[in-house]
């Protein structure tokens, strides 16, 4: 970098880093701003809060639907065991009636 | 167009056949229940036996292995208060569906009873059994429909009252 290519440079940032006063008023209107409470509050506390109770409260459903659904399906199967049981009681007491007529007709025979 | 007529026929013969084998309560046999003292109606498909099978403690694993792979079970028990509430009509119409694809491996007659069992074949396995048993006053039809194996049916004898000696192994 050539010394007057430097000294450009330096000038330039001098200028854009010169200290300007505020325009007329502006504190004014910053303090009238803050006391009127238009400053945002810490941004998206309130949204989270709303986020975090929907998303509870669809839990809590989707957990009480489920485990309603799964007490149905219990309730389904351990009535479903019991039926298969007593169709099986009943199919065994049928088949051994039919022994017992096989075996009262084997004996019969001479 | 004859590759087509030939497939529609052999199509028409198996889905005939299959159907022939498919076996239903007959409507007559389930109109007999208010004529009943006392009725057992137990229909459990494929889905419901699933279920089922899952809720078989840990005693009743040959249960499970036996009706895992069922697909419907059917029990009609009446039993009235006086003879006559039904017909041998009735009892035919259950046999009627039996007489394809089904083959009949008891048949006990004694003092008014008589029991019934058919088997069905399937291509390599038993594909089902219905036992019909009838009293005077008491009409029983047990159907278990799927592949059954004989032998682990055997095997429950002790545990449900099933007699081992009348299922061939």
């Amino acid at each position: 970098m050539t010394p007057q290519r430097h000294n450009e440079l330096h000038d330039a940032l001098r200028r854009a880093f010169r200290q300007v006063d505020p325009p007329p008023g502006f504190a004014e209107r910053v303090l009238q701003r803050t006391s009127q409470g238009a400053v945002p509050k810490s941004i998206g506390r309130g949204a989270w809060l709303r986020w975090a109770t929907a998303a509870a409260l669809a839990i809590t459903a989707s957990g009480g639907l489920w485990y309603r659904a799964e007490e149905r399906r219990r309730t389904q199967g351990e009535e479903a065991r019991r039926q298969v049981l007593l169709s099986l009681q009943i199919t065994g007491s049928r088949l051994r009636e039919v022994q017992m007529k096989i075996n009262r007709q084997q004996e019969s025979r001479p | 167009m004859k590759p087509i007529l030939s497939a529609a026929a052999l199509t028409l013969l198996v889905s005939s056949s299959a159907f022939a084998q498919s076996f239903q309560i007959p409507d007559r046999i389930e109109q007999l229940s208010p004529k009943a003292r006392e009725t057992v109606n137990i229909t459990l498909d494929g889905p419901l036996l699933r279920l089922a099978s899952q809720f078989m403690g840990a005693d009743e694993q040959e249960i499970k292995q036996i009706v895992s792979s069922l697909k419907a079970v059917h029990v009609r028990t009446f039993e009235f208060d006086r003879d006559g509430q039904f017909s041998e009509g009735d009892v035919e119409s259950i046999r009627a569906q039996l007489r394809t694809g089904w083959s009949r491996i008891v048949d006990a007659r004694e003092e008014g009873e008589h029991v019934e069992m058919y088997v069905k074949h399937d291509t390599e396995q038993l594909g089902g059994l219905v036992v019909i048993a009838t009293e005077r006053k008491e009409l029983s039809i047990v159907h278990i429909d799927g592949p059954i194996n004989l032998k682990q049916l055997s095997l429950l004898g002790g545990h449900l009252g099933i007699p081992s000696g009348v299922i061939p192994k």
